[in-house]
């Protein structure tokens, strides 16, 4: 951003020049494009931290919109064409928020059909769920999966031990491998690569899959 | 086959599937197949045995994550609700069918997943290429 001695000099030699209205707002308006274009390019801005976004410029009233935080922070230009208010604005809630939800119960009826007829690919379809609608970034997404799948895992565990397709041997020896298994897995998270092994996961799988197909 | 060599492959494939779902990618997807090509299991013994040991899991990993405070379940209970209402649909629909057709349907599931894991990771892999390559120029 420019300096503040040298705007004002700028402004004092602009303000006698410019006599017209309009040509003050072209004015105004050519630093205001300047300047967000300046956003544009460099992330970081004067005391602004990296996740404020440009969200609107409004060329005619000299009024640009940066979302911050979910809210909206209007900045105004004034004559001495300095951005000097910050205004909030009210957050419009109710369409996005029934989208937002109807989206979701309709994810989370396809998990629940998946966890209940599969035995258990929810939580494959759970993660971009809430990456994706719910807007979470992967260690939150990651681990409220495993909440939700939780019940319903439970409840469709319940029906399966009702309907009597469950014993005991397997049950006890696959559970304490299980264990083991994922004891070891939690440590190896923090070491292995990520893109190789979901590369042979998804290799393996296919693998699989065909197998039972066939 | 003699019973001890039965029990240590079921606890080898649950040991395996349990590394799988320890690194968070749904260690049941692997246990499935494995049990029921190599120790011909019922698929539904199969499937109920994927739920029980997630659960034991989930029950673990459920209380490191939420002291480490990663569980956000703010606003979304219609994921809960729903998928209550439709686990139950699927496991009463999955008890009517026979268990042939559950394994191929398995299957199918199993390899469209391959393939959407297929391109996310090359998705994922273009954006750092991509990253990397501004970077540079830059």
């Amino acid at each position: 951003m420019v300096k503040r001695s040298t705007k004002r000099n700028y402004n004092l030699t602009c303000a006698k020049e410019m006599s017209s209205i309009s040509a003050k707002h072209d004015f105004c308006v050519k630093r205001m494009t300047n300047f967000v274009e300046k956003i544009k390019k460099a992330k970081k801005i004067y005391k602004w931290r990296s996740f404020y976004r440009l969200k609107h410029v409004n060329y005619q009233k000299s009024k640009v919109i940066f979302k911050i935080k979910k809210r909206n922070v209007v900045f105004y230009l004034k004559n001495n064409l300095s951005f000097v208010i910050s205004k909030r604005r009210k957050q419009r809630i109710d369409k996005r928020e029934l989208k937002k939800y109807f989206l979701l119960s309709l994810g989370g009826g396809f998990i629940g059909f998946l966890n209940g007829f599969f035995g258990g690919g929810g939580g494959m379809v759970c993660v971009p769920v809430l990456n994706k609608i719910a807007k979470l970034d992967e260690k939150h997404s990651h681990a409220t999966a495993i909440a939700i799948i939780f019940p319903l895992s439970l409840i469709s565990a319940f029906i399966y031990v009702i309907n009597g397709y469950i014993k005991s041997l397997p049950l006890i020896t696959v559970t304490i491998g299980s264990l083991a298994g994922g004891i070891i897995g939690a440590f190896a998270l923090k070491i292995l690569p990520p893109k190789w092994v979901r590369i042979i996961f998804a290799v393996i799988m296919l693998v699989g899959g065909i197998k039972l197909i066939l | 086959m003699s019973l001890i060599l039965t029990i240590f492959l079921y606890i080898l494939f649950g040991f395996l599937s349990g590394i799988l779902g320890g690194l968070g990618m749904g260690g049941g997807t692997l246990l499935i197949p494995l049990l029921s090509i190599f120790l011909n299991v019922d698929q539904k013994l199969c499937q109920g045995l994927n739920l029980l040991s997630f659960l034991v899991m989930a029950l673990f990993s459920l209380i490191i994550h939420f002291k480490n405070g990663y569980i956000a379940l703010d606003g979304l209970w219609p994921i809960v609700l729903s998928g209550l209402i439709f686990t139950v649909i699927g496991a009463l629909l999955a008890g009517k069918l026979p268990s042939e057709i559950l394994r191929i349907a398995f299957g199918i599931f199993l390899c469209l997943l391959a393939i959407l894991e297929f391109y996310r990771v090359g998705k994922d892999v273009l954006k750092a290429r991509k990253a990397k390559k501004s970077d540079k120029t830059k």
